[in-house]
């Protein structure tokens, strides 16, 4: 009787309160327009320029400026996004692509094919995907202002893939800039996206306001194409080098969202209701990268034997902490990445056997000569990887130099292959094997490979509508990339982005986007 | 003293030619270059080579070094390869909140350093004094950064009285100016106070200890102008040496602080610079500092002469 008599007291009370603050309250789940987005970056861009930089802290601003003839959507799979779509000729030598209708640069200038065909060309000669691409391009022509055709002298099915590549993207700039900025990077930051370019005050903020005049796609695909709606005013990026600075400005409501905390923060992150812990797993693998070029790893047998003197787990463990932030995978490709996705290789990889790969030593006729391993302590994780590769390759009877760097001399001394045998990096995701980064005859590490080369001209002339004999040749690239170990896989390391209650709308990707997102300040 | 401030100004000639030419030796004989910074990691060594010849980074050292000095000379410290402006507006432009943080680091360290290290030597050997130094110690000892982290966590994350991280200009208003400059500006002259404090205890004691001290509390003159009147102006000539060499390792410190802070100063400014081997910008913001540092010693040594009739020039 009495709990009932308080019962009824609280209910009186505590439900038209509740329903004041539901009716007072703003709706979260209701999208709302205005304010500013507030980011806390780790990094400042070197250059705004998408298709100069493979770098991650361009992409994540440039994304929200310019856009490209396709782009990958929310599964990693490319689909239109400039483009209204695209033809190929029975032969497969010639595409023909189609503009949306009413396509706009930020200056206002309608897009045209003769801007496309420029934007194209300095992609070609610019961009590592782009000037694997133009070696099958015979030529561009308009064929009309809002449709392009490009002829191939050779049938190569991955055009429209590497067209989307979001790694030194093929973005659409006006003509007279593209020619302007020639293979330098661009000054005048012309795009199409729905936000623009507004204003970057060194070490301080770059600013980006909503373009009011977007064309937007309609379908929900997600990713870098498909419906995006500017909610915002503005997105602000703050360069905050110190992480415990970002995750203190987000946790007071001074940023929105904070990017890259290590792994470390994790549980403070967890501890706080206001915030929201993203765990990025399409973020970057760790590679043990090999000089093929030069010196003692030019004999596949002693990269195998590193290959077996590793035992992933603990290299995992020291570069990205707690077991949430990790994965021991095989792949070339993420397992998020269906169509690309192959397991090949997992009876070798993350299989440490030293009995093997002392004999592997052997039979190389390996003699002592000093290793030369180059890490930097630029990035945490990459020393931290060269803290346990080293007692793991010297158990196997490697003798070891340990070097470290910081990270723009580790990218000066890499591109001299006197100077290493091994350096430590991440990659991060690739959406075609075209594009692997290390698969490029000149990227540092130097890989030349018959068998690969045969598998990627395959897979060339594959139709991508062969899902079964893609799935084949895939698993073929993957069996070379086990067998001839131009690289060693260590294992897919994620990323933590934080945001707090003002960010809604907000769905994790492999960078972070703020179309389709809202603030409630 | 005009004469010896002219003799002084004509040395800076030879330090700073012989700062810029070992500046730009330096910044070019170590490995690293831009062209690999903007393109990252992904890129393949062909056009690493692409972006240098577009740079102009492929001519030979010489070259570039008759270009920059010809161009030094003329007063031009060339452009930025990253900014996109030329390294004097670049220079300028993060003056502002360096020169703001190290003027409010120095005027919160002198405030309370002076004060306090005058009083420790009168009480010398008492609680206070050992408190003092503890304190002193503990000043000198700890990082900036340490410092400046715990600052946010009390004063910005547990009591919300500061922003975290970030700068005002004064011309969006002076409380919120002074708001993002209070917690580096602490962290920042946290050390210098330590500095100063133990540097003005010292020189107290020392003056405390003078024949001129004890006729003036033998005439009866009370303690408190005696301090203020006697000593503290004879304890400010050692005192302000310490100031003048500190102000400009202020700068030094200010690195730190604009990093941890995320201050758009001259600190963030050469961080960054370095760490993209942004060449101009390097050479440019050595010379200013080796500029600083010359002219604030030279400015120590003629406040000698005011503060003291004894010196002359």
């Amino acid at each position: 009787m009495r709990t009932s008599a308080v019962a009824r007291i609280l209910a009186g009370c505590v439900v038209p309160l509740l329903m004041w603050c539901a009716s007072g309250a703003p709706a979260s789940g209701q999208a709302q327009t205005g304010g500013a987005i507030r980011v806390a970056t780790n990094a400042e861009p070197t250059t705004f320029d998408w298709m100069s930089s493979t770098a991650t802290a361009t992409r994540l601003v440039a994304w929200h400026v310019f856009e490209g003839l396709f782009a990958i959507d929310q599964q990693y799979e490319v689909r239109p996004l400039l483009a209204q779509g695209y033809t190929v000729s029975e032969d497969g030598l010639r595409y023909t692509i189609k503009l949306r209708a009413g396509l706009k640069f930020h200056n206002g200038q309608p897009v045209t094919a003769d801007d496309v065909i420029a934007s194209l060309a300095r992609w070609g000669k610019l961009s590592g995907g782009g000037q694997e691409t133009f070696k099958y391009v015979k030529g561009m022509r308009a064929v009309d202002p809002g449709t392009v055709e490009i002829a191939l002298s050779a049938p190569f099915t991955p055009l429209i893939t590497s067209l989307g590549d979001p790694k030194q993207s093929a973005i659409i700039v006006p003509k007279a800039i593209a020619e302007r900025a020639g293979l330098k990077p661009l000054e005048e930051l012309v795009g199409t996206g729905p936000y623009i370019f507004k204003k970057w005050t060194p070490g301080q903020e770059i600013v980006l306001a909503r373009n009011p005049a977007y064309a937007s796609r309609t379908e929900n695909w997600g990713g870098i194409t498909g419906r995006k709606v500017a909610y915002a005013d503005e997105i602000h990026f703050f360069p905050v080098t110190d992480p415990q600075v970002r995750l203190a400005g987000v946790s007071t409501g001074q940023y929105d969202l904070a990017l890259e905390l290590p792994p470390d923060l994790y549980a403070k992150v967890t501890a706080n209701r206001r915030l929201t812990a993203d765990i990025v797993k399409v973020f970057s693998w760790t590679g043990v990268v090999f000089n093929k070029a030069h010196g003692p790893f030019t004999d596949v047998r002693l990269r195998q034997a590193v290959l077996y003197a590793m035992k992933n787990a603990d290299l995992m463990a020291a570069a990205a902490g707690p077991k949430a932030f990790w994965q021991l995978d095989p792949g070339l490709f993420f397992p998020e990445q269906h169509d690309v996705y192959s397991r090949a290789g997992a009876d070798v990889y993350d299989h440490q056997n030293l009995d093997k790969a002392r004999s592997l030593l052997r039979e190389a006729g390996y003699k002592g000569q000093k290793i030369v391993v180059m890490s930097t302590k630029d990035y945490t994780w990459n020393n931290n990887t060269a803290q346990v590769l080293v007692p793991e390759m010297q158990a196997a009877g490697f003798i070891v130099d340990s070097q470290v760097y910081d990270w723009p001399t580790l990218l000066s001394r890499r591109t001299k292959p006197e100077m290493f045998d091994i350096f430590l990096t991440g990659f991060s995701p690739s959406i075609d094997p075209t594009g692997v980064i290390f698969f490029g005859k000149t990227w540092p590490g130097w890989y030349k490979s018959e068998a690969l080369d045969q598998a990627l001209a395959q897979w060339g002339r594959t139709p991508v509508t062969a899902l079964e004999a893609r799935r084949k040749i895939m698993d073929q690239i993957q069996t070379v990339f086990y067998t001839e170990v131009p690289v060693a896989k260590v294992g897919n390391q994620f990323g933590l982005e934080v945001y707090n209650d003002h960010l809604h709308g907000y769905t994790g990707y492999f960078d972070v986007r703020f179309w389709n997102t809202w603030v409630t300040h | 003293m005009a004469r010896y401030a002219a003799g002084r100004v004509l040395a800076l000639v030879p330090v700073l030619a012989v700062v810029g030419v070992t500046v730009f030796l330096l910044i070019h004989l170590i490995p690293g270059d831009p062209a690999s910074v903007i393109l990252g990691s992904d890129a393949s060594q062909a056009q690493v080579a692409q972006l240098r010849t577009a740079l102009g980074l492929d001519r030979p050292l010489y070259v570039q070094f008759v270009f920059w000095f010809e161009h030094v000379l003329r007063g031009d410290l060339g452009s930025s390869i990253f900014l996109r402006q030329p390294v004097t507006r670049a220079i300028w432009d993060h003056l502002g909140p360096t020169a703001s943080l190290t003027a409010l680091a120095e005027a919160l360290a002198l405030a309370v350093a002076v004060p306090s290290g005058i009083l420790a030597a009168w009480k010398r050997n008492t609680r206070f004094d050992q408190g003092f130094m503890m304190l002193v110690l503990l000043g000198v000892s700890i990082p900036s950064f340490w410092t400046g982290l715990n600052l946010i966590a009390l004063f910005a994350v547990a009591v919300r009285l500061f922003p975290v991280a970030g700068y005002v200009s004064p011309l969006a208003g002076v409380g919120p100016w002074l708001a993002s400059l209070i917690l580096p500006a602490v962290a920042l002259g946290f050390t210098q106070a330590g500095l100063v404090a133990r540097m003005a205890r010292d020189a107290t004691i020392d003056v405390l200890a003078e024949d001129y001290i004890r006729t003036a509390r033998s005439k009866g003159v009370r303690e408190p102008r005696v301090l203020a009147r006697h000593a503290f102006r004879n304890a400010l000539i050692p005192t302000m040496t310490v100031v003048g060499t500190s102000l400009a390792n202020l700068l030094s410190g200010a690195v730190v602080v604009e990093t941890v802070f995320v201050l758009p100063g001259i600190g963030n400014l050469i961080v960054q610079s370095i760490s993209r081997r942004d060449y101009p910008v390097i050479e440019g913001v050595v010379l200013f500092v080796a500029l600083v540092y010359v002219v604030v010693n030279l400015g120590v040594d003629l406040l000698y002469a005011a503060l003291d009739p004894r010196i002359t020039y």
